[in-house]
């Protein structure tokens, strides 16, 4: 890896001449995560339309710098494309340059790469620039006759994005299926997974062989109408909610969940909607109250015959694993990861199953 | 308010007390016994833990570090790096929980720990505060309020004494925090356990674990030997003679059990290197001394990406994997 001052600069471990450039924001076709982009709403890596800063703004101002900072980061999303070329480049300028607590670089500003060959996803590396760097230029090997896929960093916001390769970069035609969308907090925006490509929206969009729209945020998720409300404009094969951690108090949580999922129901009549409780590996007594809340809404959709689950966390790993699978209770390493990415991927294949959509 | 200097209470220490720099530090061996190369790779604190017993429902933690080893460490948390991570567990049959951790992002640090929230009232509970891999500690002080109890985690006459010997995994290389280091990990598993961990950040680990293992006496004590299983750009038959020199020495000086454990692996390289491994343990007759884990070998692309990052370093997860399997061989 070289790290240079500016985007501009040429590398010197790379004769660039060598290669082909094209800038990512110009090429959304190879875009995946970033439903916006793909409108020709947004340049660069929008996720959202402009109505939930306008809430956040609103109803919780103390937070608006959060909101800015983790609305911008690029977790969920990924590029994919094929190239006859035997050498990928990347050239990149992050707006972070240091680490976050808890996690790896290789998450937060990880580059997570996969090959595709036949439905098959083979990992074969992983890069982010070191502590205290944020432009930089990065080589890796590929395999012509397989599609590139990039996981983008879960906690960092890419402010330029350059492919540089031997021959053209050419997008994918994928089958037409619709994302799967997930709404929740900082454990589903990734942290804690050892690099991005294994927080469980991705596990999830490598198991189903599918786009994923995540829309976590880490803090700042409160269940906003005006995100119920942009949700309600994508065409979605399924949800995934999972935000009760950063309710302040049981009062906001009970004065915001029910009307979030509501409001969501009122576009998406009939996809599959999956509630997760919280996840609480120190066993926090708050929480177990928060679940009710949670619960409660389940107990609402089932019986309106709603196509809705619900998945208990807890239930999920052994009890003598706590310890296991999270840094600090809540925040999954992989055992968590993997574990909540099999139970919804099985719920959504046992749902399409049962309920095909139209 | 009592409060405890961890450096005049070494027994509250999982490691030793000794000097770097004309300062006390802990660290998990004798800075004397490791002198011998660069600071780069010599262990550190990693590996090394605070451990007792309490009823408190706060604990105040002062703590400084030094000697912060920057660098190029994507696949160390920054918070096992520099930071501390702790767990609790209830007496009485209850199970470790981990609890939080933090960044360290000065030298000194403050940390108040609440536990209202998940502690019963009056419950007594063990405490283990793991120590970061890529500094020393310097100073550090627990503080409880004057109606609790505090004391440390004392091990039985009977504890088994485990040394962990290996290179940048067993050092810390692939965590989140280090409540996910190997040694830790069988530290929670096992806490009767006098556990040390001697690695060395780097791939070319095995002249520094025989080095060190040759120069210390008290290598005769161990009762088990963790020994970490490193291929990265070894021709096989250096690398078979490294390990028949280790384990003869070990075998010849000790009663311990040398458990041998590999980074999970689908490669069909490591599998030969596994099966070169076998069949030493085989031909020298040793079976009874020396047991492989051989089941880190993976079956499935799926596993490996959820244990590992490349072949070169596990995840948490993948270490939570290897504790299984060693423990197995344990129980």
């Amino acid at each position: 890896m070289e790290y240079l001052n500016k985007i501009t600069d040429k590398a010197k471990s790379i004769d660039e001449n060598q290669y082909k450039w094209i800038n990512v924001f110009d090429f959304p076709e190879i875009i995946y995560g970033f439903p916006f982009v793909s409108m020709g709403n947004y340049t660069g890596f929008q996720k959202y339309n402009d109505n939930p800063r306008k809430e956040i703004e609103e109803l919780y101002p103390d937070l608006i710098k959060q909101y800015n900072n983790f609305s911008s980061q690029s977790s969920g999303g990924f590029l994919k494309f094929k190239t006859a070329s035997k050498k990928i480049v990347i050239k990149c300028e992050l707006k972070r340059k240091y680490d976050y607590m808890k996690m790896t670089l290789w998450n937060s500003s990880g580059f997570d790469v996969y090959e595709v060959k036949n439905g098959k996803y083979i990992h074969k590396t992983v890069f982010a620039p070191k502590s205290g760097k944020s432009i930089f230029c990065n080589r890796f090997a590929h395999d012509p006759e397989a599609e590139a896929l990039i996981f983008l960093p879960n906690y960092n916001e890419i402010l330029n994005l350059y492919i540089g390769s031997e021959d053209d970069i050419v997008p994918v035609s994928s089958v037409n299926r619709p994302a799967i969308a997930f709404y929740g907090n900082s454990i589903t925006q990734g942290c804690a997974a050892s690099r991005s490509g294994n927080c469980f929206a991705n596990i999830v969009s490598r198991s189903l062989d599918n786009e994923v729209y995540n829309f976590s945020m880490s803090s700042c998720c409160k269940g906003l109408l005006s995100i119920a409300d942009m949700i309600g404009m994508l065409n979605l094969r399924a949800l995934i909610i999972d935000f009760s951690r950063n309710a302040e108090s049981l009062e906001e949580l009970e004065k915001n969940y029910l009307p979030f999922y509501k409001r969501i129901r009122k576009y998406h009549s009939n996809i599959p909607v999956i509630l997760l409780t919280t996840s609480n590996f120190t066993e926090h007594r708050i929480f177990s109250r928060f679940d009710n809340v949670i619960i409660g809404t389940y107990n609402y959709a089932k019986e309106n015959n709603h196509n809705t689950f619900l998945i208990d966390q807890m239930n999920l790993i052994e009890k003598d694993c706590y310890d296991l699978c999270s840094v600090d209770g809540c925040h999954y390493n992989e055992m968590g990861m993997y574990r909540v990415a099999d139970e919804i991927v099985r719920i959504i294949k046992e749902a399409e199953q049962s309920n095909p959509l139209k | 308010m009592p409060v405890f200097d961890i450096f005049e209470h070494p027994e509250f220490i999982a490691g030793c007390i000794s000097c770097y720099n004309n300062e006390k530090v802990i660290s998990s061996v004798p800075i004397s016994k490791v002198e011998f190369d660069s600071y780069q790779i010599i262990p550190k604190s990693g590996g090394c833990y605070i451990h007792f017993l309490s009823n408190a429902r706060n604990i105040k933690l002062n703590y400084r570090i030094s000697a912060f080893l920057g660098g190029y460490f994507p696949h160390i948390g920054i918070t096992a790096q520099r930071g501390i991570s702790y767990s609790y567990r209830l007496l009485d049959n209850g199970f470790w929980r981990n609890y939080d951790c933090t960044q360290s992002k000065t030298d000194d640090n403050e940390v108040v720990i609440n536990l209202n929230n998940v502690i019963p009232k009056d419950a007594y509970y063990e405490f283990m505060i793991f120590l970061p891999v890529n500094c020393f500690i310097t100073g550090f002080s627990v503080s409880v309020s004057d109606d609790a109890q505090i004391k440390p985690y004392l091990k039985s006459e009977n504890s088994k004494k485990a040394l962990f010997l290996g290179g940048v995994s067993t050092y810390g290389v692939g965590i989140n925090t280090t409540q996910f280091l190997l040694s830790n990990l069988i530290a929670r598993r096992h806490a009767d356990f006098e556990i040390q961990n001697v690695s060395f950040n780097t791939y070319s680990y095995w002249k520094y674990i025989e080095r060190y293992s040759k120069g210390e006496n008290s290598i005769v004590l161990t009762d088990y030997v963790f020994l970490e299983l490193s291929f990265h750009d070894t021709d096989k038959q250096i690398y078979i003679q490294n390990l028949k020199s280790l384990l003869e020495f070990y075998i010849a000086n000790s009663n311990a059990k040398v458990i041998l454990w590999i980074i999970p692996s689908i490669d069909k390289a490591v599998a030969d290197y596994v099966n070169a491994t076998e069949e030493l343990i085989a031909s020298e007759n040793i079976s009874s001394r020396v047991k492989l884990c051989k089941s880190l070998l993976l079956d499935s692309e799926r596993q490996a990406d959820m244990y590992t990052y490349s072949k070169n370093y596990a995840n948490d997860y993948g270490n939570v994997f290897i504790m299984q399997e060693i423990d197995k061989i344990l129980r």
